[in-house]
């Protein structure tokens, strides 16, 4: 099976192929970094408009340090903090919670993510996508750093930052 | 239990899936197009590359007319000049080959 770098280089060649297998193996990835960002509203369609993105812009792609889906991330990134720029920002998913949980809104489980929800409602956009990326999306701080356009150390000391901001939220 | 604690059990939770073929089937357009274009970038790029090594040599005999000029060597002057009037004869004839290659190219067709 080819990588995700070669996938890449070969759709910036022009094959649709290996575009369109680069763009099926992104869609849920990216439609959970959005899920968890934007809410469950705008996931689908953000989704889609990051692969359009990837779509227009894979000919820019050069292989480096970073592995494909840092820069992949970039332009997700880019897109989200470009539409909650945009509109305000909808509301986290919270109808989820039910189905989840298999109809027992107090179960544990629920609770849980209500709370993780609840408190990562309450980051800005850039942070909270930030915490995504790292928590859901299990990515390097070196891939967040390329994605953000800043440093890991950085990343590293905002996502301390983030966590801290969450951690008295939910003590308050 | 922390923070970091909770949005990890979060993110084991599952998640509702995204209808991938609908979303790709929506994409298919944007895809051949965006390879249509990759192709002629790709091969955009290949002229421009031999346009630049057919220019090389002409380049060369150029510095070497201009060297030979300012040492008052003449006669080597007009030897580096002589086939360079032949280089550039050579693609005034090759320029009308060049752009029915090129236009050919962008119809997607090779017809030479």
């Amino acid at each position: 099976m080819l990588t995700d770098e070669q996938l890449a280089a070969l759709a910036a060649q022009g094959n649709r192929m290996a575009l369109s297998q680069l763009a099926e193996r992104y869609h849920e990835r990216l439609f959970r970094f959005y899920y968890k960002c934007a809410g469950p509203n705008m996931a689908a369609d953000m989704a889609q408009a990051a692969l359009l993105r990837l779509v227009e812009r894979v000919h820019r792609y050069r292989a480096g340090p970073q592995p494909f889906s840092a820069w992949l991330f970039t332009l997700a990134y880019r897109l989200f903090i470009d539409e909650t720029r945009k509109k305000r920002p909808l509301p986290l998913p919270y109808e989820d919670i039910r189905r989840i949980a298999g109809g027992r809104e107090e179960s544990a489980a629920a609770v849980e993510r209500q709370e993780a929800q609840r408190l990562l409602r309450t980051l800005k956009p850039d942070l909270r996508a930030m915490v995504v990326l790292r928590y859901y999306m299990d990515q390097s701080y070196e891939e967040i750093a390329t994605a953000m356009g800043t440093s890991a150390v950085r990343v590293k000391w905002r996502l301390h930052d983030a966590l801290e901001r969450m951690r008295k939220e939910a003590q308050a | 239990m922390t923070v970091e604690e909770l949005l990890r059990k979060d993110a084991a939770l599952a998640m509702p899936a995204p209808d991938t073929k609908a979303a790709m089937g929506e994409l298919s357009p944007h895809i051949a197009k965006a390879a249509h274009q990759a192709k002629l970038r790709a091969s955009r790029r290949r002229e421009a590359g031999m346009a630049a090594a057919a220019c090389l040599p002409a380049l060369a005999l150029l510095a070497g007319a201009a060297s030979a000029a300012l040492l008052g060597d003449w006669s080597a002057c007009l030897a580096q000049l002589a086939p360079l009037g032949a280089l550039a004869v050579a693609a005034l004839a090759a320029l009308p080959v060049l752009e029915h290659i090129r236009a050919s190219g962008k119809n997607g067709r090779m017809t030479t």
